[in-house]
């Protein structure tokens, strides 16, 4: 069971009939009493849940220095970023894979990609970023755009060598199998 | 506890038309058997420890800015704060990668149809927003902070120290909530334990999941070699700006140690702190607030035996880098003006804003032999930047309680740190 397949699980046939003749519901685990969990759950869900709500209280009592709406803003603005943006993206450059990539090509390129997507998500506040006090060379001292090239360069240079090898042995393998 | 309660959440709720249910949303859109239990649990755990490591150096900084009565911290060892904030910056954007590895895992969730099939998922969604939400924004925020940009519309310090609460509650939170999962994931693979709590049938999946996940095109070890090379790649080309023999390879940190007016970096300019005029005035005397008051000029704090100690700038954005300090003993100017010793005082800059104007010098490091009121750095005197004339440098403190351009000192507690 992937977490795929339990996401599919509200339409689950073997998950409605855990619970005996009741045709709504829909949740096997039964959320509310199962008995399947472990006892240590409650030493992080309730540490958990006072640290959360104190939190909300610090946010709350904050005043001036924290206005909620430009907070929610970003608290929101946030999770929609991965969401809407980040997820989608990845998910897209994933089916191009799968659709136009020999089977052993996939693992250095989704090495390469993660590696030059990250590099690239970390650089960017120091590339697009407010270039700061313009008197300070000690403040962002290096050329990051061109850095930024040069790593995510050498790192698909790796990627599509070890890609061709990859490829050339598959087939090899293939022709003396 | 009831199954009437059981039945009210596990409730059916009508799905959209199914007319909608498109790309990644469709059945089956993601085949990968790396979006496993498995694999969720066990980034989970590094990304886990990240977070715990990231709010317990994040709340040492932040009662050491604002200490609480039962709170003292020491002047030793001098790197201990280096240590923690580093520490702080450094996990965190490390934490980055395992984030969004960690959020992978669970996609067939994020785009799961239909979108909350029963009150229970919804209410599991909306507590799943309050913990992507808190976390995201701790990296996102910090991230932007570190790059000395400001485009959030509250004070990052007040925000993230609140926000640092939640996400180690959510992230908490969903330990528990996620237990069993967890106990299986974490298991190892083939033994009862990987399969508590499941019916036949589905252990037989999740193993044959498990399974799949070695031969898959993209297998487990490019999933853990990917996650891997991304950590690492964030932390070689950005821990530099803490781990000094890394600065030349940190081709992406935003500092660099050693590289500044007198070979140090500096936060905030004597420009931007409004100070050029009278830092240079010949009119300057520091003052100190003493039972016997004393003015004195650049001139009388050279006359004090003068001292010279290797202390590190430790900036609460994650970077430090040493210096070669010299000047007077704090605790000898505090026993001239006939202040006691062992009583902290409060050091004002010459600075006419800014939220680290005044700073309070507590006990343990007004008595430190080490606590300088440094007229020089690497031998020559102060550049502009760093404070001339005059500035205090104590060990094992942050960055912006070192006060640049000091001009007052008295006995009591202000400002930052009080």
């Amino acid at each position: 069971m992937s977490v795929a397949d339990e996401a599919d699980r509200s339409t689950d046939d073997r998950a409605a009939g855990r619970v005996p003749d009741d045709a709504y519901a829909s949740d096997p685990r039964r959320p509310a009493t199962s008995a399947l969990t472990p006892w240590w759950r409650w030493l992080f869900l309730l540490p958990g849940l006072a640290a959360g709500l104190y939190g909300a209280y610090g946010l709350l009592t904050a005043g001036g220095r924290v206005p909620l709406v430009a907070w929610g803003t970003w608290f929101l603005g946030s999770a929609l970023l991965h969401d809407l943006v980040l997820a989608p993206v990845w998910v897209g450059l994933g089916w191009l894979a799968a659709r136009f990539l020999p089977r052993p090509a996939r693992g250095p390129v989704v090495v390469a990609a993660a590696v030059s997507g990250v590099l690239s998500l970390v650089a960017l506040p120091f590339i697009l970023g407010d270039p700061g006090d313009p008197g300070d060379p000690s403040f962002l001292p290096r050329d990051y755009g061109r850095n930024l090239l040069l790593i995510v360069a050498a790192v698909w240079l790796v990627a599509g060598l070890w890609s061709v090898v990859a490829v050339h042995r598959a087939r090899s393998a293939l022709r003396e199998g | 506890m009831t199954s009437a309660l059981d039945r009210a959440l596990g409730a059916r709720l009508p799905a959209p038309p199914e007319q909608l249910r498109r790309g990644p949303f469709r059945r089956g859109a993601f085949p990968s058997p790396l979006h496993s239990e498995r694999r969720a649990a066990r980034v989970g755990v590094w990304l886990g420890a990240a977070f715990a490591i990231c709010f317990v150096t994040g709340l040492i900084s932040h009662l050491v800015q604002h200490p609480p009565g039962w709170f003292s911290w020491p002047a030793s060892p001098v790197w201990l704060y280096r240590f923690t904030q580093g520490t702080h910056v450094a996990v965190g954007l490390a934490a980055i990668p395992l984030l969004l590895v960690k959020l992978w895992t669970v996609y067939p969730k994020l785009f799961e149809w239909p979108p909350a099939g029963s009150p229970s998922r919804l209410v599991s969604r909306l507590s799943i927003l309050v913990l992507v939400g808190a976390g995201v924004m701790q990296l996102l925020t910090g991230l932007i902070n570190i790059s000395q940009w400001y485009p959030f519309g509250f004070f990052f310090t007040v925000a993230h120290y609140w926000t640092g609460w939640i996400a180690i509650g959510a992230v908490a939170v969903h330990v528990g909530a996620k237990a069993p999962q967890i106990r299986r994931g974490l298991a190892r693979r083939g033994s009862p334990a990987a399969t508590a709590g499941l019916s036949a049938p589905q252990a037989a999946e999740l193993t044959a999941v498990d399974a799949d996940a070695e031969r898959n095109p993209v297998s487990r070890r490019a999933f853990v070699l990917a996650t891997g090379a991304g950590v690492g790649a964030v932390a070689l080309t950005t821990w530099g700006q803490t781990v000094t023999p890394l600065s030349q390879v940190s081709l992406l940190a935003p500092r660099i140690p050693g590289v500044g007016p007198q070979g140090v970096p500096v936060n905030q300019t004597a420009e931007g702190a409004g100070v050029t005029e009278t830092a240079v005035d010949p009119a300057y005397r520091l003052v100190v607030d003493g039972p016997e008051r004393l003015e004195l000029t650049l001139a009388d704090l050279a006359g004090f035996d003068q001292y010279t100690e290797r202390l590190p700038i430790t900036c609460v954005e994650g970077w430090s880098s040493d210096g070669e300090w010299t000047g007077p003993r704090l605790r000898d100017v505090l026993a001239a003006a006939g202040i006691p010793a062992g009583t902290a005082v409060t050091v004002e800059s010459l600075q006419t804003g800014g939220l680290y104007r005044v700073s309070t010098v507590a006990a343990p490091h007004a008595a430190s032999p080490r606590t300088l009121l440094a007229l020089q750095l690497s031998g020559a005197p102060l550049d502009l930047d760093h404070g001339y004339p005059a500035r205090l440098i104590a060990p094992n403190r942050p960055g912006v309680m070192q006060t640049k351009w000091i001009t007052r000192i008295a006995p009591g507690t202000g400002g930052i740190g009080a």
